[in-house]
C-alpha cells in the first residue's frame, strides 16, 4: 500500500481553476437567462415598429406608383417582397405571443430573427422611395 | 469520463441551464406593470397586424 504524494502547490493551482472554470459557466448560464419580460418588450415593440414602417413604405409606393415617380418594375419588386409580409408578419406576431405566454428566450431569438430579416429587405425597398426604415421606432 | 467527451456537451448543458433558470427568475417575477405592458404591446401588434393585411398591394 503506498500513500498518495500531495503537492500543495498543485493543489492550488487545480483549485483556482475549478473555481475559475465553475465562474465561467455560472456567468455563461447567467447571461443565457438574461432575456427576461425586458427583452419580449424589446421584441414586440421592434415587431411593432417593422409593421408600421412596412404601411408607411407600402402607402409611398402607392402614391408614388400614381404619380408614376416610380416604375412598374420597382413596383413589383416591392409587390413580391409585400406578399411575402403580408404572409409573415402574423406568424411573427404568433411566435412573440407564444414566447412570452410560454417564457421562452429561444422562440423571442426566432422572431427577432425573423423580424431583422424583414427590416433588412424593408429598409432596401424603403430607401427606394425615400422612407428611411429604423428598427425599433414607435 | 474523458475529458474530451465532457467539452462538447459544455454549450448544451450551459443552453438548458439557462434556460431553466430563466424560466425560474421570470415565472414568479413579471411585475402587475410589467404583464400590463406586455397586453399592450399585444393589443398594439393585433392593430398594426390589421393594418398590415389591409394595405393594398398594386397588381402591376
Amino acid at each position: 500500500m503506498h500513500t498518495p504524494i500531495v503537492h500543495p502547490e498543485r493543489t492550488k493551482v487545480a483549485l483556482t481553476r475549478l473555481v475559475a472554470y465553475m465562474l465561467l459557466v455560472a456567468t455563461a448560464i447567467w447571461l443565457t437567462a438574461c432575456t427576461s419580460v425586458g427583452g419580449f418588450v424589446i421584441t414586440g415593440e421592434t415587431l411593432d415598429a417593422a409593421g408600421k414602417a412596412f404601411v408607411q413604405v407600402g402607402q409611398t409606393y402607392n402614391r408614388e406608383l400614381d404619380a408614376k415617380r416610380i416604375t412598374v418594375d420597382q413596383y413589383r419588386d416591392w409587390a413580391v417582397f409585400a406578399r411575402k409580409f403580408q404572409q409573415a408578419y402574423p406568424s411573427s406576431v404568433q411566435l412573440w405571443k407564444s414566447s412570452v405566454a410560454v417564457n421562452d428566450a429561444a422562440l423571442t431569438k426566432k422572431t427577432n430573427e425573423i423580424i431583422t430579416s424583414l427590416v433588412t429587405e424593408l429598409s432596401r425597398l424603403g430607401a427606394v422611395v425615400g422612407v428611411q426604415v429604423l428598427p425599433g421606432a414607435r | 469520463m474523458p475529458l474530451a467527451l465532457i467539452l462538447p456537451l459544455i454549450p448544451t448543458l450551459v443552453e438548458m441551464l439557462g434556460r431553466i433558470v430563466n424560466a425560474a427568475m421570470n415565472s414568479g417575477e413579471a411585475t402587475a406593470d410589467q404583464k400590463a405592458r406586455l397586453a399592450e404591446i399585444a393589443k398594439r401588434l393585433d392593430e398594426t397586424d390589421s393594418a398590415v393585411q389591409a394595405l393594398e398591394i398594386r397588381r402591376v
